[in-house]
């Protein structure tokens, strides 16, 4: 049970009293329901789930690794690979297809010097595709740092962007955010890596 | 009877404070479950109430709420459980978010007279993995009704005892299927049940079980306090009392609109939410979420039931109402419905895991220029081959809406882009 480096995972000492909280809601018998709210609180530890979160999730639910593996694979929002600081999850769904959804997406792989599916050289953006966010009336949209960013244009997402990269905000004030950035915030930032992407993550699309 | 006390459930959402105690007391929240356990109504009235309002679900199956209650047994010796269905995600929708967010306590009060009605102790309610705001606010709303007395032991002082538990999803557009929800939150791959057995015998834990959606249990407050006649006299004769429309896509004015199930298409798109930006013309409207067959500009005098949406081919679902104009492509956006299915489908049956691929495989090849003169007639052909109970759960099903409307409706816009010439050059939107 340790991550590449040798080192033995564990809870933080606030993450075992979420995580005991979060086996109290279950009948004694069913603590297997307990797993996919384990998972998010182990990736939120973690980082993401690497094989040696996944065998201690296991180990702390007494279930099998791979077991533990085969719910953590049906699930979106629970990652095997390392994801950016900010995970832009940007909807591509109807609604927000009719309202521009694959602009954002190509701004933002410019913008970030990334395609969909991979993460910045610094670590700090990935980006991805989504189906329906449930945000339609504000599309284009995405999620990230568990809030729906909506009303996206790629003005407010590259003030949104350069702030990320400053680390001035992390965009956890509780609200939906409707991506309006610091007016006072310096209008240019470094992107991810430099290269030019050259799809939207769907090599069909033209 | 009078539209004036409207809307119902979304009455509260734009007032500040709504989502807090003492907003929602302010607003009338817990006076239904107060007046139950006053007048010591008997659980099987209740039941009766919900019976005669006519009310059903509002998360897509449109089911009498009463008769699904009805089926759970009385007397069962061991736990029954309601599973509150909080994980919106068919496309288009975004009214249950809203309602969680903004009124959460007026949620826990329909939670509260539905456990109360089917004599179930323990509720769970899932919430999408992807809602945030909703989750913290629900979670807030739970703390504040345990500490005044509103939930646990002895509620209100009269000896009912329950509770709620919340739990977050992960990302899966299934498990807002009621079985794969059950299977998600007994901490599996959300993959859907054969039924029956229904969840009202063997749901959770393979005990009684009710699933009910969260707009739908947002009602029962207003029908405890005004009777089910008064919820009856909205909408029309089985599709009774309103419904939170959430119209996207085309429109100047997107958002949840609440209005009567009598409510014609035309009405919602044109007179509430402002009609079509720039003048343009009105091509396809979605009517009930993704699953739902389109339907094209000359449809729209239907009304938004449950019962006049299914006469013309179509369905009320979820309540989603997407918007296309006539600059839509709708090669693409049948293409980009058939991928979030295949994206989506859990893989179980063949049909299904199989017919949504090809379809999308076979859309994208058109799009792509290489269609060919067959391949309408061979989605179709596909689709016959999806639906009609060959699968476990109605994905499959929901998936031949868009394909089968698009290509029967618009199909001169296939066969141009299989001529390689398509009608909307620049891929519409």
């Amino acid at each position: 049970m340790s991550d590449s480096h040798g080192v033995a995972l564990r809870f933080s000492d606030d993450g075992m009293a979420e995580f005991e909280r979060i086996c109290a809601r279950y009948p004694e018998d069913r603590r297997r329901s307990a797993l996919i709210p384990t998972l998010r609180l182990a990736q939120e530890e973690f980082g993401y789930l690497s094989p040696a979160a996944i065998q201690y999730v296991a180990g702390l639910l007494e279930l099998s690794p791979m077991d533990v593996f085969s719910v953590t694979s049906f699930y979106e929002m629970l990652h095997t690979e390392p994801v950016g600081e900010h995970h832009l999850w940007i909807c591509h769904n109807l609604s927000c297809f009719l309202a521009g959804a694959e602009n954002i997406i190509k701004h933002l792989e410019g913008k970030l010097g990334i395609r969909v599916g991979e993460v910045s050289r610094d670590r700090r953006f990935s980006l991805a595709r989504a189906e329906c966010l449930g945000a339609c009336d504000r599309a284009p949209m995405m999620w990230c740092n568990d809030e729906l960013i909506v009303d996206l244009t790629p003005e407010r997402l590259d003030e949104l962007i350069d702030q990320w990269s400053k680390g001035t905000a992390n965009g956890s004030n509780g609200g939906m955010a409707e991506a309006d950035a610091d007016p006072n915030a310096a209008p240019a930032g470094e992107g991810g890596g430099g290269a030019s992407p050259e799809s939207s993550g769907e090599k069909e699309l033209p | 009877m009078s539209v004036g006390i409207l809307p119902i459930v979304t009455k509260n959402v734009h007032l500040e404070d709504s989502h807090t105690l003492e907003g929602a007391r302010a607003n009338g929240v817990y006076q239904a479950i107060q007046k139950i356990l006053d007048e010591r109504h008997d659980p099987g009235e209740v039941i009766e109430t919900v019976k005669a309002s006519g009310l059903r679900g509002r998360g897509g199956a449109g089911f009498p709420t009463g008769v699904k209650w009805g089926f759970v047994p009385k007397d069962h010796p061991g736990p029954k459980y309601l599973c509150v269905n909080g994980d919106e995600s068919e496309p288009g929708t975004f009214k249950d978010r809203l309602l969680m967010e903004e009124d959460p306590h007026l949620l826990l009060e329909g939670i509260l007279i539905a456990c109360y009605a089917v004599g179930i102790p323990t509720a769970y309610l899932y919430v999408r993995g992807e809602f945030g705001l909703a989750y913290r606010r629900i979670q807030a709303a739970v703390e504040e009704a345990y500490q005044a007395g509103l939930l646990g032991r002895n509620i209100l002082g009269k000896g009912l005892n329950m509770e709620i538990h919340l739990h977050r999803g992960a990302g899966a557009y299934i498990c807002g299927e009621e079985t794969g929800l059950l299977e998600s939150l007994e901490g599996k791959r959300g993959q859907p049940r054969p039924k029956p057995p229904f969840p009202a015998l063997q749901g959770l834990y393979a005990s009684p079980t009710v699933v009910n959606n969260v707009e739908t249990l947002c009602f029962l407050p207003s029908i405890i306090n005004n009777g089910p006649e008064w919820f009856a006299g909205i909408g029309f004769e089985r599709n009774t009392g309103t419904r939170v429309f959430a119209v996207s896509g085309h429109v100047e004015r997107p958002g949840c609109y609440e209005l009567p199930l009598n409510v014609t298409c035309r009405e919602l798109i044109y007179d509430h939410a402002g009609g079509i930006p720039g003048g343009k013309q009105l091509k396809a409207v979605i009517p009930g979420g993704a699953s739902a067959p389109m339907i094209t500009a000359d449809e729209i005098d239907v009304q938004m039931g449950f019962d006049t949406l299914a006469a013309i081919g179509t369905m009320g679902g979820s309540g989603a109402v997407i918007v296309m104009d006539e600059t839509t492509d709708i090669v693409r956006a049948t293409y980009i419905l058939l991928r979030f299915f295949h994206h989506e489908s859990c893989g179980q049956c063949t049909p299904c895991r199989e017919g949504t691929g090809w379809s999308y495989r076979i859309l994208r090849r058109i799009l792509d220029g290489e269609g060919r003169q067959e391949d309408q007639d061979l989605l179709l052909e596909m689709a016959a081959n999806i639906k009609g109970g060959r699968c476990l759960c109605p994905l499959g099903d929901a998936a031949c809406g868009p394909l089968e409307s698009g290509i029967r409706k618009f199909r001169h816009e296939f066969e141009a882009y299989i001529r390689r010439a398509p009608v909307i050059a620049e891929g519409g939107g």
